[in-house]
C-alpha cells in the first residue's frame, strides 16, 4: 500500500515536472481551437460537429501522453526495481494508470469547458459535457496502458502505442459522442445517463484488465 | 557502524548447478556452477558480452534460466539490484530520488535518516539539487544510497564502481563489509577488483 501510494504520487508529480500534462492539455486546447479557422464561422456547423471533435481532440491528446507512461521507467532502470518490491506489478500498474489519470487525463477533462466555448455550446450544457467526457476518461487511461505496454521497448513507441490504443478507444468515441449530441439537442437527462453509465462501465473493465494486460506485455518485453 | 540491522532469514543460500542462458537464440553461457551462503559475497568476472549481467538479472528473478537449475529465495522484496541504469529521475531533486525509494522499498523501514545516508554517500550537499545536475559519479552515490535506505539481504551489483572515485570506493567498500558482517550476502559484477567479495566467479573462461 505504502508503494502504491509513494508510485501514484511519485508519475503525478512527474507528469508536470515533464510536461506531458501541459503539453497534452495545450494540443487539445490548439486543436479545437483551429477547427473554427478551417471551417470559416459558421457557428451552427460549429455546435453541430462539436460532440464528436471534442472527442476526437480528447482521444488524441491523451494518445500523445501515452509513451510516457512506462519509457521512462524501463530506460532508467526503475521498472527492475518495481519488480523487486513485495508489491505485485500488476498493483503497481494500477497504481501507474490511476495516476496517469489523475496527472493527465482529469486536468484535460477540466480544460474542456473553455473548448466547449470555443465550439459554441451554450454555458448551460458545459456541467454535462464535462460529466460525459469524465464517465469516458478512466476508459481512455487504463486502455492506454494496454497499448502503451505492448508497444514499449520499441523506438518511438509513442507512435506505436497510438495505432494499438486507437481501435480500442472507438467505442468511447461512439458512445461518448453520441451522448454529447444529445445533450446538445436538449435531451432530458436520463436518455444520455445510459451513455454514462456505458462510459463508466467501459471504464470499469479497462480498470480491471488494463493492468493485467501491461504487466504480462512488459513481463514478456523483458524477458 | 554503517546501519544497524539484523536480517533473520541467516540462512539464505543462493546456489546454481550446471546454469546455462539464452539470449535470442544465442549462448551466453553454460555449464555455470557456485553456492553462496548468507555473510558470503562473490564476484563476478569475465570479458564484455560473457553474461555477468544476465546472471544477476536471472538472480534477481527478472530472466529464465534456459538450462541448470538454481536455488533463490523466491520473495523479490530480499534483493537489492542495482543495474547500469541508476532507476534515478532527472526531474527530481536529491532528496526526492532518495526518500521515494526508501518509502517504495522501505518494508524493513531503515534507522538512519536520509540526510544521513546522503552525508555518508558524499552527497549532503546536494540536497535540494535536480539530478540531472550532477555528475555521473554522484548518480552512481546516490543510486547506491537505496542499499542503506532500505536494508534488504540480497545485493546484485552490476559494475558498482562504475564512475565512483577512490573515496566513493572506499565508502562502497565499507558499506558492503558491515552488510556482510551482518549476515547480508553480496553478488556483484565488476572489472575492477573489489576488495570485500570472498568468492570468485569466472564466466565465459576468460583468465585473469
Amino acid at each position: 500500500m505504502i508503494s502504491f501510494i509513494a508510485l501514484m504520487r511519485q508519475d503525478v508529480v512527474m507528469a508536470w515536472r515533464e510536461n506531458s500534462a501541459g503539453l497534452s492539455i495545450s494540443f487539445f486546447m490548439i486543436a479545437v481551437a483551429l477547427i473554427p479557422f478551417g471551417l470559416g464561422p459558421d457557428l451552427k456547423l460549429l455546435r453541430d460537429i462539436a460532440p464528436g471533435l471534442i472527442w476526437v481532440a480528447l482521444l488524441l491528446a491523451v494518445l500523445l501522453s501515452l509513451e510516457s507512461i512506462f519509457q521512462a521507467d524501463l530506460e532508467d532502470g526503475s521498472f527492475d526495481q518495481y519488480l523487486l518490491s513485495d508489491c505485485p506489478l500488476e498493483i503497481l500498474l494500477l497504481a501507474k494508470g490511476v495516476a496517469h489519470w489523475l496527472g493527465i487525463v482529469l486536468p484535460l477533462v477540466l480544460t474542456a469547458p473553455l473548448a466547449g466555448l470555443l465550439l459554441n455550446i451554450d454555458t448551460p450544457s458545459l456541467l454535462p459535457v464535462c460529466l460525459i467526457l469524465f464517465a469516458g476518461s478512466p476508459a481512455m487511461s487504463f486502455l492506454g496502458m494496454m497499448g502503451s505496454a505492448l508497444a514499449a521497448g520499441v523506438s518511438r513507441s509513442g507512435l506505436l502505442a497510438a495505432l494499438v490504443v486507437m481501435p480500442l478507444y472507438v467505442p468511447v468515441l461512439i458512445f461518448g459522442s453520441s451522448a454529447l449530441s444529445q445533450i446538445l439537442n436538449g435531451a432530458d437527462t436520463d436518455e444520455w445517463l445510459n451513455a454514462v453509465l456505458l462510459l463508466l462501465s467501459i471504464g470499469g473493465a479497462a480498470l480491471f484488465f488494463g493492468p493485467l494486460v501491461a504487466a504480462a506485455a512488459l513481463r514478456a518485453f523483458l524477458k | 557502524m554503517i546501519n544497524s540491522y539484523n536480517f533473520p532469514q541467516s540462512d539464505i543460500l543462493i546456489e546454481g548447478k550446471s546454469l546455462s542462458c539464452h539470449r535470442s537464440a544465442r549462448l551466453v553461457f553454460t555449464d555455470l556452477d557456485f553456492s553462496l551462503q548468507s555473510g558470503m559475497a562473490m564476484m563476478v568476472r569475465g570479458a564484455n558480452g560473457s553474461g555477468k549481467t544476465s546472471l544477476l538479472r536471472i538472480i534477481a528473478g527478472f530472466l529464465p534460466i534456459s538450462g541448470g537449475s538454481l536455488k533463490r529465495p523466491e520473495t523479490s522484496s530480499l534483493y537489492h539490484y542495482i543495474g547500469h541504469q541508476n532507476a534515478l529521475k532527472k526531474q527530481k531533486t536529491v532528496m526526492e530520488n532518495l526518500s521515494f525509494w526508501a518509502t517504495f522499498h522501505g518494508n524493513g523501514m531503515s534507522s538512519i535518516s536520509p540526510v544521513d545516508i546522503l552525508q555518508m554517500a558524499g552527497i549532503d550537499g546536494l540536497v535540494d539539487m535536480k539530478t540531472a545536475a550532477l555528475s555521473a559519479g554522484q548518480q552512481r552515490r546516490l543510486a547506491l544510497t537505496r542499499l542503506i535506505a532500505a536494508p534488504r539481504p540480497i545485493w546484485l551489483l552490476d559494475e558498482p564502481l562504475n564512475g565512483l572515485d577512490d573515496n566513493g570506493q572506499d565508502w562502497l567498500t565499507d558499506m558492503a563489509q558491515a552488510h556482510l558482517a551482518q549476515n547480508g550476502l553480496i553478488i556483484a559484477a565488476s572489472h575492477e577488483q573489489l576488495s570485500f567479495t570472498t568468492h570468485d566467479l569466472l564466466i565465459g573462461g576468460v583468465k585473469p
